[in-house]
């Protein structure tokens, strides 16, 4: 076997340090000083926005008009309003919704990395998202 | 001369950490017995692709179900789960407790940010197609992960038992009863009876502060687990 020229093996050991690093220190610090940031936002909004406290449940008084629900739920919320009185339906559909998620892999099988190559699912994940993201900024009150 | 000194100072200070430093403590007595560190700088030391910022999120999802750790830790110090203990224990929290309301209020916006940072997680896995074999039991387990996660939004909600979170639950458990044949088995599960109650948040206390807790460490075991052994996805 005999030995790669100094030229190559010196292209080869640059091509090499450029595409990869070790863990740590490298992505560790990274990732410790991207989680920092995250955790200086949230200082700063919590020392901003001290979080306010609603007065104690009465399970005998009716929720006032107006009642924010929690911000989770809102997807799901927008999700049963387009069933009304239909709650088991609008159940089955966030159950059906949930376990394509969990089972994508098994839906796409195509090994392409391309998001073009994978629009059939990408579409319909991508436009999930987005309502995902949309319904959060609605104000939601609670359905009565 | 002075590069000489700096030497010996440097090296001095080297053998003090040596002894009695962490690294010291490693590579001594148990290093001797267990003879761990060839293993673990190995792991630490694993080439990995050169990757963007948004690989990072992942990472910080880690980060911040620590903070949320620590600081339910110092609430639990003081919160009791019961009616109206729940609300009262809240309220000197919130108005007594030295930071109280500091500590509570970084609890709720780290759960924010979770949930923030896991979606961009998922989104960005989800772009590059790393759910796909041999990664997709790594999908698997990380949606379900993800679910965990707005499991801890939801029992952590009712713990103030406030007015709005009530109904929020009311509302949720009442779709969660609706699903055909096992729903309201699961309602009853979750409530602790038919109707929400002081037992519904030590119910909820305890999925918070124990079930889910456990489940997402030992999901995020397997997940990392997986992480190291197929290693992170290259870069798009």
């Amino acid at each position: 076997m005999t030995a790669k020229p100094y030229r190559a093996r010196r292209k080869q050991a640059r091509h090499s340090e450029q595409k990869e690093y070790p863990f740590y220190p490298n992505f560790f610090l990274r990732v410790l000083m991207a989680a920092l940031g995250a955790l200086a936002v949230i200082t700063m909004l919590s020392a901003l926005f001290p979080l306010p406290l609603d007065h104690m449940a009465d399970p005998l008084a009716q929720p006032a008009p107006g009642t924010r629900a929690l911000w989770i739920l809102k997807p799901a919320i927008l999700l049963s309003s387009i069933l009304p009185g239909r709650s088991s339906l609008a159940m089955v559909l966030i159950a059906v919704l949930a376990a394509l998620f969990v089972f994508l892999p098994l839906l796409d099988r195509s090994g392409h990395s391309s998001i073009r190559r994978r629009t059939l699912v990408a579409v319909p994940f991508l436009l999930w998202m987005l309502f995902l993201a949309l319904s959060l900024m609605i104000p939601t009150g609670i359905p009565g | 001369m002075r590069s000489r000194e700096r030497r010996t100072n440097g090296g001095f200070l080297d053998g003090l950490m040596e002894r009695f430093g962490i690294r010291g403590t490693i590579s001594g007595p148990l290093e001797r017995r267990v003879s761990a560190r060839g293993a673990l700088e190995a792991a630490l030391k694993k080439p990995i692709p050169r990757v963007s910022w948004w690989s990072s999120f992942g990472g910080i999802a880690l980060f911040l179900f620590l903070v949320q750790a620590a600081t339910g830790i110092l609430l639990m110090f003081y919160y009791i789960p019961s009616d109206p203990e729940a609300h009262r224990t809240i309220l000197y929290i919130t108005g007594r407790a030295p930071f109280g309301w500091f500590f509570r209020t970084i609890h709720h916006w780290a759960g924010v940010g979770m949930v923030i940072t896991v979606s961009i997680h998922v989104l960005r896995v989800f772009m590059k197609g790393a759910y796909q074999r041999p990664r997709d039991l790594n999908w698997l387990v990380g949606s379900v992960l993800f679910f965990l996660t707005a499991g801890f939004i939801l029992t952590g909600d009712l713990l103030p038992w406030t007015q709005s979170a009530y109904w929020s639950a009311v509302w949720w458990t009442d779709l969660v009863g609706s699903f055909p044949v096992i729903g309201h088995q699961f309602q009853l599960f979750l409530r602790g009876g038919e109707n929400i109650t002081g037992s519904t948040v030590t119910r909820f206390y305890v999925f918070h502060v124990f079930g889910l807790p456990v489940l997402t460490t030992l999901f995020m075991a397997v997940h990392f687990t997986i992480v190291a052994k197929l290693g992170l996805s290259e870069p798009m």
